[in-house]
């Protein structure tokens, strides 16, 4: 089963979204389980541009896509909502190749911006 | 033909190629063009009214995660997502932004349009070839084509291709 994934953007979106330091991640709300106050028994994985930081407080977003369950470390859940539709865009050409290769799409709404994350893009490792 | 008449032939030959240089000069002042000056840092930068496609007046700059530090972050024009950056960085230079004003100017690139954040739009000026000169040696860049010397003050004039090239 494949990890992550990346949705039509042209619909209605249920996302869970969290925050890692001052920046909003958004992945599909299927892929997430649960979320944990320990990494404890977790392959643990940082959003781009976050370092893993085990044990610092924060919590875990557990996904169990692709048959391992992974704990993202987050500092803040937010919401679990489908997005209307079209308030999500792809990147630009110009960012698509400067950013990591997980972050594929921004949602900008009520004034937030929302990275759309491709689970199965982020490096993993164990703890 | 003799040495007398071979002598008057290289004058007059020697004349129409002083006529077509003063032409050549004379048309170069004339083909003008408009820049665009804005303030970036304490420099002053151009650019070419042509290569830009609008300017964006306080627009909420988005940072993107995990981006090089010359990427300021997305706009959302009417719609559009589009990259925004600081040319200065880009160049190599240190990020001394005053952003006053906050201005973007948004340029065509490929099939993307990118944004420039700048400090301070200041004015559109009418600009001849002969107003651009060249930089000396040690601050030649491929992103600058030129200094323009207007009013005491001198204009980077940008090459937005070479400026946004991606690394």
């Amino acid at each position: 089963m494949h990890r992550g994934g990346r949705a039509d953007l042209s619909e209605k979106l249920p996302l869970f979204t969290c925050r890692v330091g001052n920046t909003w991640f958004a992945v599909p709300a299927v892929e997430v389980e649960k979320v944990v106050s320990s990494a404890e028994g977790l392959t643990v994985a940082a959003f781009p541009g976050i370092a893993v930081k085990p044990g610092e407080g924060g919590s875990y977003m557990v996904s169990n896509c692709g048959g391992s369950r992974v704990g993202y470390h987050i500092d803040e859940v937010g919401r679990i909502d489908a997005f209307p539709a079209n308030s999500f865009y792809h990147l630009p050409d110009y960012l698509k190749e400067q950013c990591h290769r997980a972050v594929w799409g921004i949602g900008l709404v009520g004034g937030c911006a929302y990275f759309l994350i491709d689970l199965a893009d982020i490096d993993t490792e164990t703890i | 033909m003799d040495l007398d008449e071979l002598k008057k032939l290289q004058g007059q030959l020697l004349n129409v190629g002083e006529e077509e240089r003063a032409v050549e000069a004379k048309t170069a002042e004339m083909v003008t063009f408009q820049v665009l000056v804005f303030e970036l840092g304490h420099e002053r930068y151009g650019l070419r009214i042509a290569d830009i496609q609008e300017v964006v007046k306080s627009a909420k700059v988005f940072p993107v995660p995990s981006t090089p530090s010359y990427i300021n972050g997305v706009i959302n024009l009417r719609g559009n997502i589009v990259c925004v950056v600081n040319p200065v960085i880009k160049m190599g230079g240190s990020e001394a932004t005053q952003q006053q004003e906050n201005r973007i100017i948004v340029v065509k690139y490929g099939n993307s349009s990118v944004g420039i954040l700048v400090d301070r739009i200041i004015d559109v000026v009418d600009i001849s070839e002969t107003d651009v000169h060249p930089l000396p040696p040690e601050h030649v860049s491929p992103c600058i084509e030129g200094d323009i010397r207007r009013d005491g003050d001198s204009i980077r004039l940008l090459r937005p291709a070479e400026v946004l090239r991606r690394d």
